[in-house]
C-alpha cells in the first residue's frame, strides 16, 4: 500500500510542475453571447451592476468534476447567464480564481476517496449595456 | 548582559527579517522591441485586439533547506512558460491584464531558520533537509491582436 | 435599585460583535512626487511608451502583540514603502497595477487577541505590482 502510495505520488511529481486551466470565449460581434473582458471598453456604456458568481463542489476521486467547478463551467454555466439575467451586454474587469491541485494532490484524493478535494470557482466583474448600435467588432 | 544580547539579536533579526520580495522579470515595453513573441503585460493593450480567453495557471515546487528552489513556483517560470504557452495554443499573440501572486513566499527569517534546521537535521543524522511546497498563481486574457503589435 | 427592563450584558456583548463583524483598511497612496516612485493601481494608459522593469511582489509577515501592537510592521503602508524602496534599486519611475491583499482582524478579534494575549494573533499583508520606466513620448504621439 505505501509503495502504490508512493508510486502514484512520484508519477504525479513527474508530469510537470504547472496546472493550467483556460476557457475559450467567442469574438466579440460573432456570438449572441455578452462580451467578457478583463479590462475596459471605450464604447459609451451604462454600468448595470457588480457581479460575482461561484460554483462550489467536490472533485470524486481527485479527478472527476461533476458539478463542474472550472474556468470553462463558470464562465458559461455561471457568468453569462447571470450577465444576461441582469439584462447587459457584457461584463468588464473581470476577475477570477479556481481551486486548482497539483497532480500529486489528485493521485492522494483518488486514494483517499472517501474524503473528496473541495473544489471552486469564481467570477467577479462589472455587469454593462452598450448604448448605441452594436458594436460589431472588438475595441 | 549576554542574554540581554541574545534577546536583542534574535529581536532584531526576527523584526528585520519579516518581509520577503518576490521579483519577477521584464514583461513586454510598449511599443515592442520587435512585434515577435508573446506581448506580455499587467496593463492592457497597445492596440485593437480581439479577446481569446482567459487562462488560470498554478505552478508549483519545493524550496529546500530555505535557499534553494525546485520546481516552477517562480513568477517567470509559469507567464514565460506556461501562461504563453497556452496563449499560443488558443492562437493568441498576447496575454494581458496578467495578475500573479506568490501564495507563501519566505521571509529572510524563515529561510535562515529552515537553513539551520536543515543543517542541524543533517548533522544529527535525523529527518533530512527541510522543505517547504512552494505555490505560484498567475491569470491574464489570452488576445490577439488586429495588425502588428505597436 | 430598579433593574433595567433590557437585559445589558446580552446587548453590550451583541452590539460589540456586531460592531466586530466588519474590518476595514484604507492607506492614502502617496501623492505625486517627481523624486519619489509613484505607486498606481491603474495601469499605463493605452499609447504611452514605457519598459518593463519587472514584477514585484512584497509580502509582510508578522504577529499583532496584545491584538494591536503591530511591532514587524504588516499594515498596507509599511509594505508599500518597501515597494517604493525596491522600486528605487530597480531603476523605476513607479510601480502600475498594484493589488494589494490583506486580511484585516475585526474589532472583535482584536480584543479577544488582547484578551488571550499569550497567543498572537498572525498578521500578513501582500502588495504586487510591475516595475515600469516611462519614455519620453515622440512628437506626434499619445501622451
Amino acid at each position: 500500500m505505501t509503495r502504490v502510495l508512493l508510486a502514484g505520488v512520484v508519477a504525479a511529481a513527474l508530469c510537470g510542475c504547472t496546472v493550467v486551466n483556460s476557457v475559450s470565449v467567442p469574438a466579440r460581434g460573432t456570438s449572441a453571447e455578452p462580451f467578457v473582458t478583463a479590462g475596459d471598453i471605450t464604447e459609451p456604456h451604462e454600468v448595470l451592476g457588480l457581479v460575482q458568481v461561484t460554483r462550489t463542489g467536490v472533485l470524486l476521486f481527485g479527478n472527476l468534476d461533476v458539478i463542474g467547478t472550472d474556468l470553462e463551467a463558470g464562465f458559461k454555466q455561471a457568468l453569462l447567464p447571470a450577465i444576461k439575467e441582469a439584462g447587459g451586454d457584457g461584463a468588464v474587469r473581470v476577475r477570477y480564481q479556481m481551486t486548482q491541485y497539483t497532480p500529486a494532490a489528485r493521485v492522494l484524493g483518488a486514494i483517499f476517496f472517501i474524503f473528496p478535494l473541495p473544489s471552486t470557482v469564481t467570477f467577479t466583474g462589472q455587469v454593462v449595456k452598450l448604448k448605441g448600435p452594436a458594436v460589431a467588432a472588438a475595441p | 548582559m549576554k542574554r540581554a544580547l541574545t534577546v536583542f539579536s534574535a529581536l532584531a533579526l526576527s523584526l528585520s527579517g519579516c518581509s520577503a520580495v518576490t521579483r519577477g522579470g521584464a514583461l513586454s515595453s510598449v511599443p515592442a522591441a520587435s512585434d515577435r513573441g508573446m506581448f506580455l503585460s499587467t496593463s492592457g493593450a497597445p492596440g485593437r485586439y480581439t479577446t481569446l480567453g482567459f487562462v488560470q495557471v498554478r505552478g508549483y515546487g519545493v524550496q529546500v533547506a530555505g535557499y534553494q528552489e525546485a520546481g516552477h513556483a517562480t513568477l517567470d517560470g509559469p507567464i514565460r512558460g506556461a501562461l504563453a504557452a497556452e496563449a499560443s495554443r488558443m492562437g493568441g499573440n498576447g496575454v494581458i491584464h496578467i495578475e500573479f501572486l506568490d501564495e507563501n513566499p519566505t521571509t529572510d527569517f524563515e529561510r535562515a531558520q529552515a537553513a539551520a534546521q536543515s543543517i542541524q537535521n543533517l548533522a544529527s543524522g535525523q529527518r533530512g533537509v527541510e522543505a517547504k511546497d512552494r505555490y505560484v498563481t498567475v491569470t491574464g486574457e489570452v488576445i490577439r491582436f488586429e495588425g502588428a503589435v505597436q | 435599585m430598579v433593574d433595567s427592563p433590557v437585559p445589558m450584558r446580552p446587548v453590550a456583548a451583541s452590539l460589540l460583535l456586531l460592531a466586530g463583524c466588519t474590518a476595514s483598511t484604507f492607506t492614502r497612496l502617496p501623492s505625486p512626487d517627481p523624486i519619489r516612485p509613484f505607486v498606481t493601481a491603474e495601469g499605463i494608459p493605452a499609447g504611452s511608451p514605457y519598459d518593463s522593469l519587472g514584477l514585484v511582489q512584497v509580502t509582510r509577515r508578522g504577529v499583532l502583540v496584545f491584538g494591536f501592537a503591530d511591532p514587524a510592521g504588516t499594515e498596507v503602508d509599511a509594505a508599500l514603502e518597501e515597494l517604493e524602496l525596491e522600486a528605487r534599486k530597480a531603476g523605476a519611475d513607479g510601480v502600475v497595477n498594484a493589488r494589494v491583499l490583506k486580511q484585516p482582524w475585526t474589532l472583535a478579534e482584536r480584543i479577544t487577541g488582547a484578551v488571550l494575549f499569550f497567543l498572537p494573533l498572525p498578521s500578513e499583508v501582500t502588495v504586487t505590482g510591475e516595475f515600469v520606466r516611462l519614455r519620453k513620448a515622440t512628437a506626434g504621439s499619445v501622451p
